[in-house]
């Protein structure tokens, strides 16, 4: 079909296209499907605007008497600023109703967790990356032994789908290139100057380091010693390693030569309508414009007994953008029943995670293209046996919960 | 005023202002290499086609003049007028905008195919192309 206009043109006229359309043009036929998944293309692709960057939310419940459990995840977009389903376009590899997470993107990558509450003999998470655009996911060895973990790290190539996880809880990195965990060093926080240091008790936040239009940033949550937290953009003023190829380093500097962090913009954590003790776990992480920062309260209701991520009473999120210098907070109406704690920032893209062979497709629905690898079946094999428990048995979900794990 | 003779697949002969033809980098090129005395020939370009492609400059050219009334809405209704046409002409309009090397005229074509594909169901958009591609056979 590109003899018609002739292959520029045509991949001109492609490249013009949005994320939506693309996927929708991938469909027409072949040629135009090897034209959008080939390298040359992924890489002069480029999203139409900051308006299609999206907040990843993860939805909890609000009885905090109870276990937090996440509910759905949802999207929350910086235009509209409302919060709004998942688009159709977007797949998550679990059917609606289990029990998971988004907590981490990278370069239109995701990292979700799964909590094993299901599993008792085996506490723990397991964890999938995946692109949720081109539906293409990939399962992560588990980690074991296994502590719960809390805050997670992701950093992925946008060429190759390389990508970096890390679990600050166990002090381990996952690399896709070895497909291996392996052993980091503890994780420093920022100090009110800027500064790496390990001091702070009563605040796990993760420095998150990333570029926009050339320059780069880096965004952390700080506690001072009466316990107030202000959330933290800097800007690194000398020049850097040129690693544009490669995966960004999370939460070292890998800075070269003279230069400092410059901050450009703070603000307190607002805790109106929180219950909030002294300790917390925040999450950081940035693309293109976007900041996002969300949380918890860490020892609320985490004992450390308890199967996986029990989790505390949810911060608000708050999203700040670089271009426009604003802060944002992003709540849920408190009739809702709901509560947003996971919030990441993510920007659709073609690039398929490093692992994949071949065409995954996960659909959930189950609709065309229903294949699935076998390792990925445990995924969604465990969130049905549930279901099939559940429909057994006659019982709520947060009632079987209760009953059969929390005991 | 200088004018320029174009000539067509077909054969026929269009004769314009040379600051017309100028706005194809093309045809501008043809006239910097050859100059102004022999008819430029354009073997990729039908007669309906060149006219549309003449008939678009002419007025966008009036519309830039100082002086010129013409409103933004104007332009845009003649833009959307302009590029309302069957599939094989608009393709046919990309091919010869892209040939003659008229920027704005293939960035107003190419946007109007990139709608098309937004906005119709994958089928839609096989099937645009391939009865696109049986009209030219």
């Amino acid at each position: 079909m590109s003899m018609l206009l002739g292959y520029d043109i045509l991949v001109r006229i492609l490249l013009s296209l949005g994320w939506e359309s693309l996927l929708q043009a991938r469909r027409v036929c072949k040629e135009w499907r090897a034209i959008i998944k080939s390298a040359e293309f992924k890489a002069l692709w480029r999203p139409r605007s900051s308006d299609e960057d999206r907040v990843l939310l993860t939805a909890y419940t609000s009885h905090w008497q109870r276990h937090p459990r996440p509910l759905h995840v949802c999207a929350w977009s910086p235009k509209s600023r409302v919060v709004s389903p998942l688009p159709g376009w977007m797949k998550l590899p679990l059917p609606p109703g289990s029990f998971f997470d988004i907590v981490a993107s990278s370069a239109g990558l995701v990292l979700i967790r799964q909590p094993s509450w299901s599993d008792r003999e085996t506490p723990g998470v397991e964890f999938t990356v995946g692109n949720p655009a081109t539906n293409e996911w990939v399962s992560i060895p588990r980690l074991d032994p296994q502590q719960a973990g809390r805050i997670y790290g992701m950093s992925a190539d946008p060429a190759t789908g390389e990508f970096k996880l890390l679990d600050n809880h166990n002090w381990r990195v996952y690399e896709s290139s070895s497909r291996a965990w392996g052993p980091t060093l503890r994780m420093p926080a920022i100090s009110e100057t800027g500064e790496l240091n390990d001091n702070t008790d009563t605040l796990g936040c993760l420095p998150f380091v990333w570029e926009h239009k050339g320059v780069r940033y880096r965004a952390c949550a700080i506690a001072d010693t009466y316990g107030k937290v202000t959330y933290k953009v800097w800007v690194w003023t000398g020049q850097y390693r040129d690693v544009a190829s490669d995966v960004l380093d999370l939460y070292f500097d890998s800075m070269d030569g003279a230069g400092q962090w410059l901050g450009i913009a703070s603000m307190d954590l607002d805790k109106t309508g929180v219950y909030t003790d002294w300790s917390m776990a925040l999450e950081c992480q940035a693309e293109g414009n976007l900041v996002c920062l969300a949380g918890q309260c860490r020892h609320c209701y985490d004992d450390g007994e308890k199967w996986a991520d029990e989790g505390g009473e949810p911060l608000p999120p708050v999203v700040y953008d670089l271009d426009r210098d604003e802060w944002m907070y992003v709540r849920a109406k408190s009739d809702e029943g709901v509560q947003y704690r996971r919030a990441v920032v993510y920007r659709p893209s073609l690039v398929k995670p490093s692992g994949v062979e071949g065409a995954v497709a996960l659909d959930p629905e189950g609709g065309e293209g229903h294949k699935r690898k076998r390792e990925q079946q445990p995924l969604d094999t465990v969130a049905r046996i549930r279901q099939h428990r559940m429909r057994a048995f006659g019982i709520e979900a947060e009632v079987y919960e209760d009953i059969f794990f929390m005991t | 005023m200088v004018k320029v003779t174009l000539k067509s697949a077909e054969g026929d002969v269009f004769e314009v202002d040379e600051e017309l033809a100028l706005e194809s980098l093309m045809v501008k090129n043809m006239i910097e290499d050859v100059g102004l005395d022999s008819a430029i020939s354009l073997p990729n370009v039908s007669s309906t086609i060149l006219a549309k492609v003449i008939e678009y400059i002419k007025f966008h050219m009036d519309a830039q003049k100082d002086g010129s009334k013409k409103t933004s809405e104007e332009i845009k209704a003649f833009d959307d007028d302009f590029v309302n046409v069957g599939i094989p002409t608009l393709f046919e309009m990309v091919l010869a905008s892209n040939y003659l090397n008229v920027k704005s005229l293939l960035s107003l074509t190419c946007n109007t195919v990139a709608n098309m594909i937004k906005t119709k169901p994958p089928a839609e958009v096989k099937e645009m192309f391939t009865s696109a591609k049986q009209a030219k056979a």
